[in-house]
């Protein structure tokens, strides 16, 4: 049996004239058909992950964070406020719910200056695209004057993980922030035309560049707050800590979060 | 004589199998969200950001063919040395993540990027590349196996 095996292997290595120059050219052929399968892959992954040239809001610039309040009259000294999110977030809308009224009427007053980075953590989760375009509509409602409104409406009614926002629902939250008329159409133009969804996919590429992987995200200055830590022992959000800390921008050591 | 040389072919079968079905299967299930390949990279903080991105990018690619490779027996031992050179790299990419108190996922079958501190599972993750490694390790030393390309179209 044994020999019949050699035998036959031989017999196989005749068939093809020897080995070396058959490995040779097979090999050839494997390596090239690897090379270019690797070099499309990075290719078409470039493609689908381009970061685009749409454009930025007026106000800021590709990468950069979005100030909703320009018009805000700062008090002296006001801390700078990054609030890092993703309207499709369950954490975020938590945080949304608990602190977003303060965030508001804080930067509104201008107590504090805020710099809202729009990112897209769940959208990178489940391969989607749902939380760019949300953003991108939130953004095409400052334009028009609503971002408040729009912004707290997109948090109330936060589809649950890992669903989408429809077409249709983020229509409706335009007219339920206020907009109709011209207003409402400029509004729907900005949106159809998805015109800040690269604009928001810049922002998470900065914001992970620094080291902000994760929404929501709190940071008061440089310092990155945990912002759990304001939460009391019957589970309720403890505002007045909340607003004192951002207001004066210092972070006591047991509310900076770790890393 | 004969029966321990089947003995060892299976083994080396098991092996291919093994980290080839490993491979293929990690890859598989990244190659359709390039993002969250790119971000998985970028998690361990090694190489500069932009060159991370194109790393994962290419990786899942790379880790389909050489395990197509390893599966099919083509090639076995290149193939091997590389899969092997590839989980010791992952290996060493982790423990780096450990060491520096990094809290990632280590992405390998799709996921990745940044988890809580009580949901990593660096041990884990570590042992298990180095079983991977090891099936590499084999193949290396004794490339012939049951079933493979390699003796069926080459003749090895």
């Amino acid at each position: 049996m044994s020999t019949d095996r050699k035998a036959k292997i031989d017999a196989a290595k005749k068939k093809s004239g020897g080995t070396g120059a058959n490995a040779i050219v097979v090999g050839g052929i494997v390596a090239i058909v690897a090379v270019i399968l690797v070099v499309a892959g990075v290719i078409w992954s470039a493609q689908q992950d381009k970061g685009g040239d749409g454009s930025a809001p007026a106000s800021t610039e590709m990468g950069q964070p979005f100030n909703p309040y320009p018009d805000a009259e700062l008090v002296e000294g006001a801390p700078t406020v990054h609030v890092y999110e993703d309207f499709r977030c369950p954490a975020c809308k938590i945080f949304e719910d608990a602190f977003g009224q303060s965030i508001t009427e804080l930067a509104q007053d201008g107590k504090i200056a805020l710099q809202v980075h729009l990112k897209t953590v769940i959208d990178t989760n489940f391969n989607q695209d749902n939380s760019a375009i949300a953003a991108s509509n939130a953004l095409c409602a400052a334009d028009q004057g609503v971002w408040t409104e729009y912004h707290k409406a997109l948090f109330d009614n936060q589809p649950q993980e890992p669903n989408e926002f429809s077409q249709e629902q983020f229509e409706q939250l335009a007219e339920q922030a206020g907009l109709s008329g011209e207003k409402l159409d400029a509004w729907t133009e900005c949106a159809q035309n998805e015109t800040y969804v690269d604009y928001v996919k810049s922002v998470d590429d900065q914001s992970v560049k620094d080291g902000v992987t994760g929404t929501p995200s709190l940071s008061v200055g440089d310092t990155k707050v945990n912002w759990g830590s304001f939460a009391t022992e019957d589970g309720q959000p403890d505002i007045d800590a909340f607003e004192e800390v951002l207001t004066s921008g210092e972070v006591p050591q047991d509310r900076v979060a770790q890393q | 004589m004969r029966a321990s040389s089947r003995v060892l072919d299976a083994v080396g079968l098991l092996a291919r199998l093994i980290l080839g079905g490993a491979l293929l299967l990690a890859g598989g299930l990244k190659v359709g969200n390039p993002v969250a390949s790119a971000r998985a990279v970028q998690a361990y903080d090694v190489l500069p950001f932009e060159l991370a991105r194109y790393v994962g990018y290419g990786l899942p690619y790379a880790e389909v063919v050489l395990g197509a490779l390893l599966v099919l027996g083509l090639f076995t031992r290149v193939s091997a040395a590389i899969g092997a050179l590839l989980m010791v790299v992952f290996v060493v990419g982790i423990a780096q993540a450990w060491a520096r108190g990094l809290t990632i996922d280590c992405g390998c079958f799709g996921g990745g990027g940044q988890v809580a501190e009580n949901e990593t599972k660096y041990g884990r993750e570590i042992v298990r590349d180095i079983g991977f490694a090891l099936c590499g390790a084999w193949l290396l030393w004794r490339p012939q196996s049951m079933l493979s390309l390699d003796r069926y179209l080459l003749g090895r």
